[in-house]
């Protein structure tokens, strides 16, 4: 396999279906130099799902509905990381609301773009099925170092380096429960039911309403005592907002386009 | 709104007929003179797609693997507004530079 021809590997599966074959003679012929532009390519697909080529509407309603799934999770992994490592919502003006109000948005976002499980049993057996398998490991991981946190050998961890070792492992765990949640529901097919379109764009807003109302929040207060984390929070939770605003426009532009751009 | 804008360019090089990628990529250097980059107009011709812009045409060559695609009536309707606006928007400035539009 190329060089050329990995990178291509590297588009969501339904873009190379549509379009690997004409992409790769494509790359044959620029050579080296597309690659920057195509390594740019592929991160603008991965952030716009809802633009891949699609059988109908609600597919691009799916996936747009995994997008804000994924932007919801990664919001509350992000604040409570940068929490974790000191960043204080409070000590910004306004704080004492803002970490209440941010966690409403985020858990009605949540709310208005989850997509509902399908009321067959077949479906749901094997919906339940295939969280279990994804969900297992990273639960069992989470599970056991809250064991360990709470036994003798946690409190000697917890006094030595390799304390470190195993909050790495949990936030590890996290994640990845959290990458296997949005698998599941991507893979779900029909035993979920994508939110109507409405409801998708209210929940998307709400998100990325919660993004730069705690990234904002988060940058206010770098000055007072844990700069890394209220930056690297706050950058990172203001980043998020993006791919939740760029769906709403592809939503929008595929819903009813009347203009090229 | 800009001439160069690959979308535009896309439907402008699909005007013709029905092309594949490749094929895109060739009209838009005859057109402007250098290609799309292949992320820029696999991109394009994606949300082109996505808007119902453009839609896959029957190829002549079934054991092709590139699979063409044409323009909707929408897209044709799209283009030429684009377009009309973008020579209106053309002719205003040529005149205020003191140029006859051709």
């Amino acid at each position: 396999m190329s060089g050329a021809n990995g990178l291509v590997r590297l588009y969501p599966a339904a873009f190379r279906e549509r379009w690997g074959a004409d992409l790769a003679d494509e790359m044959r012929a620029a050579g080296w130099k597309a690659w920057p532009g195509l390594l740019a390519g592929i991160a603008d697909m991965w952030l716009h799902p809802t633009v891949w080529p699609a059988d109908s509407r609600t597919q691009r309603r799916e996936r747009a509905a995994v997008l804000a799934l994924a932007v919801a999770l990664a919001t509350g992994y992000v604040g409570n990381l940068a929490t974790e490592q000191g960043a204080r919502f409070t000590t910004a003006p306004g704080g004492q609301w803002t970490g209440p109000a941010t966690t409403a948005l985020l858990l009605l976002g949540l709310a208005l773009v989850a997509p509902r499980p399908r009321l067959d049993g077949a479906a749901l057996r094997a919906l339940f099925g295939t969280a279990v398998r994804r969900l297992a490991a990273p639960v069992a991981a989470g599970a056991g170092l809250v064991a360990l946190a709470h036994s003798a050998a946690g409190a000697a961890i917890g006094a030595s380096d390799w304390r470190y070792a195993a909050l790495a492992c949990w936030w590890a765990a996290l994640a990845v429960a959290a990458v296997q949640a949005c698998r599941t529901v991507a893979d779900a097919g029909r035993a979920m039911v994508a939110p109507r379109p409405g409801r998708l764009r209210a929940g998307l807003a709400s998100l990325a309403a919660a993004g730069v109302l705690a990234g904002g929040t988060l940058l206010a207060t770098w000055p007072d005592g844990h700069p890394a984390a209220a930056l690297a929070g706050g950058a990172g939770l203001v980043l998020l907002t993006w791919p939740a605003s760029a769906a709403l426009k592809d939503l929008k532009e595929t819903q009813n386009s009347r203009s090229i751009s | 709104m800009q001439a160069n804008d690959a979308q535009t360019l896309v439907l402008c090089a699909l005007a013709d007929g029905p092309l594949h990628g490749y094929a895109v990529n060739a009209a838009i250097e005859r057109l402007v003179g250098e290609r799309l980059g292949p992320g820029s107009l696999y991109g394009a011709l994606t949300r082109l797609q996505a808007k119902q812009l453009i839609e896959p045409a029957e190829s002549t060559d079934p054991q092709a693997r590139q699979r063409p695609v044409r323009l909707t009536p929408k897209g044709r309707q799209v283009l030429e507004e684009e377009l009309r606006s973008m020579a209106k928007v053309a002719a205003a400035g040529l005149r205020s530079l003191g140029v006859n539009p051709a």
